[in-house]
Formats: C-alpha cells, sequence, structure tokens
C-alpha cells in the first residue's frame, strides 16, 4: 500500500496528523468530514500543507488517506444509533440552524463525497444508508421534541 | 423402499434446482451489477449509491466483520422501530435488503470468479492434490449453497436475525481462502490476490 515510501515516515506523519489536528476535532463524523476535504475533487489526492511541509507532499498524502480509511471504518462499523449520535455531534458543531443543517444534507447529500476510495461497495452503501436515515430520525426528532 | 427414497431424493433435488433458478432469474431485480455501480447515478435507494465510488472491480476492501453484523443484525432496525415512523420503517427494511442482497451476490460472485481462475490454473499443474481440490469443491459448492440460502432467506423474510447464516458464509470463504492459499505456496502465482477472500484473519 505504501510501496515506495518508508512505512515508518508514513507512520511519523499518521500520528502527527492524528496528534496535532484530529485530537482537536470533536467526533469522528466531523473528522471524516475534515480529511475528505483534504481530498482533490479531480485527481482523488489528498493534501495537508502543514504535514506536507514536516514531511513531504508524498507522506502527507498517505497519511491523510490512512487516517480517512480508518476514520471511514470507525463510521462504518458503528451501529445507526451510534452515528445518529455522531451526525448530531456534528451537525451541533457546525452552529448552523438545525432545520438548514437537515434540509441542506437531505437535498445536496454531502456524505456521499466522503467514502474513501476503494471502501467496500457494501460498507459504502450501508454507511450512505444509515447517513439518510439517521438525518431523517434527528429531523423527526427535532420537529416532536416532547415525543423523544 | 430403496426406489421411493430415491425419488423423494430426486424430488428435493429439483426442489433445490427450481429454487435456485428462481432466486437467480429474479437476481438482476435487486443485485446491482458491477457496472451501474461506478455510474454515479443519484438514486432513492442508498443500496444502489455508494458503488459509483469504488475504482474497480475487486480492488475493494474486504466488507468488516461488524458491518456483516449491521447489516443482518436486528439493532439498527430496533433504533428505527424506537425512533421513526412506519413508513420510515417499511423504507429502511426495503434499503437493508438490498444492500444485504448485494452483499450475498458480491459474495457468490466473488467465489466464482476465484474458483473459475484457480481452476484454469491447476488445470495443467502437475502437482494436483485430488484431496486437496476435492474439498475446496467441497466447501466452494457448499459457500454457494448457503449464498443461494441466504438469498431466498432474505427474499422471504429481509435481513433481520440473519447474522448466523451471514457469518456462515463469511467462516465458509475463509475456509475457501485458505485452503487456496495452501494450494498457491506449491503453485506459482498468488490465486487469491484481488480476488476478495479473505485468506487471513
Amino acid at each position: 500500500m505504501f510501496s515506495g515510501l518508508r512505512t515508518s515516515t508514513v507512520e511519523e506523519a499518521h500520528s502527527d496528523l492524528r496528534r496535532r489536528t484530529l485530537a482537536k476535532i470533536s467526533g469522528n463524523f466531523a473528522r471524516l468530514i475534515y480529511l475528505a476535504s483534504t481530498r482533490d475533487y479531480n485527481s482523488a489526492r489528498y493534501h495537508h500543507s502543514g504535514l506536507a511541509d514536516r514531511f513531504s507532499p508524498n507522506v502527507a498524502a498517505k497519511a491523510l488517506e490512512r487516517a480517512h480509511r480508518e476514520v471511514f471504518r470507525e463510521l462504518e462499523t458503528a451501529s445507526l444509533a451510534n452515528l445518529a449520535h455522531e451526525l448530531e455531534l456534528y451537525m451541533r458543531s457546525t452552529r448552523e440552524d438545525p432545520e438548514d443543517f437537515f434540509r441542506a444534507w437531505q437535498a445536496v447529500e454531502p456524505f456521499r463525497v466522503v467514502v474513501p476510495v476503494g471502501a467496500n461497495p457494501t460498507s459504502a452503501a450501508l454507511f450512505i444508508s444509515n447517513v439518510k436515515f439517521a438525518l431523517e430520525v434527528l429531523r423527526s426528532n427535532l420537529n416532536s421534541p416532547q415525543d423523544h | 423402499m430403496g426406489e421411493a427414497t430415491a425419488i423423494v431424493a430426486l424430488v428435493l433435488l429439483a426442489l433445490v434446482v427450481v429454487s435456485a433458478l428462481i432466486v437467480l432469474w429474479r437476481r438482476p431485480d435487486d443485485a446491482i451489477p458491477a457496472a451501474t455501480l461506478r455510474s454515479g447515478a443519484a438514486t432513492d435507494g442508498a443500496g444502489e449509491a455508494a458503488h459509483s465510488l469504488s475504482p474497480a472491480a475487486n480492488q475493494w476492501d474486504e466488507c468488516p466483520r461488524e458491518t456483516i453484523e449491521h447489516i443482518f443484525g436486528p439493532d439498527d432496525l430496533n433504533f428505527i422501530r424506537c425512533n421513526g415512523s412506519d413508513r420510515l420503517r417499511r423504507a429502511f427494511e426495503r434499503d437493508r435488503r438490498q444492500i444485504a442482497l448485494h452483499w450475498v451476490w458480491n459474495a457468490f460472485d466473488d467465489t466464482h470468479r476465484i474458483m473459475s481462475r484457480h481452476f484454469r490454473a491447476v488445470r495443467s499443474s502437475p502437482d494436483l492434490s485430488v484431496s486437496l481440490e476435492s474439498k475446496l469443491v467441497a466447501e466452494f459448492l457448499l459457500h454457494q449453497f448457503m449464498c443461494l440460502t441466504l438469498a431466498g432467506a432474505l427474499r422471504l423474510a429481509g435481513p433481520n436475525n440473519l447474522t448466523r447464516l451471514a457469518g456462515a458464509i463469511g467462516n465458509v470463504r475463509h475456509q475457501v481462502g485458505t485452503v487456496i492459499e495452501g494450494f498457491s505456496k506449491s503453485a506459482p502465482g498468488d490465486l487469491t490476490k484481488d480476488s476478495g477472500l479473505q485468506t487471513h484473519s
């Protein structure tokens, strides 16, 4: 997977990324969004300026890709209840109006582009399905808070 | 007496074959062909969506066991039952059935593919081990039969509470991978490469 690069260097960059950046982001959903945002839409290549300066662009890209896969795996293997909780944490962290957030997420479905390349199709399908149902549940809870 | 037993066995065999044919015949309705998985078209069925992200066939990560447990387990459905409407529950069950069927047919196809490759590779091998090949064929047939059974059960009852059968399929897949790995140690080339079969736990 990391052919051509020293595994130990990628390991260092990966732990550096986790320690300096990801640890400061609360919740795995927010981390997933962040990591996916470091991936270029056109080339699917990851980029992080600080990490690339400290290591190299290639090492930084590999470390980001690995972290992206790890965080995705944690969420894809989470129960729907836990995923809904993570999504709610993320929604609150954005400080958007919840109704606006739900409207945008259900219309644009940005969660479709946060799946890492190479993710198992069944896992990816389950993740996307779970996010859609978590959004439905959270939105209905928002509209009828007295029921829950 | 022996004749009656043979007739019963034949009838049962015919039923199994007919059931398998029905399942396979109706398969395109539920299973999502690999070619369409990369089309990127947004659909209502979430089961169809994520495949647009796949780089190429057989270059995917293995589906984690926890994911399979969620697909076939009752926890997520219970969560929806407690927190959602009947309409949402029905949509959830429909979605999960699609995803479960997709997993089953993927397992079926992957194993079929690796076995075809294996047979092509060993056809001309001078070191053919009959006992090893027999074991492999038995494991392969068992796996495919379990996949068909699971697909049938999914059509009849949905994925809820089928975790054990899905887990058993995962175990047989693992065994097939182990047997092929055992063979590949004495034959050139890695037969499990890109197969989707796990050869290590």
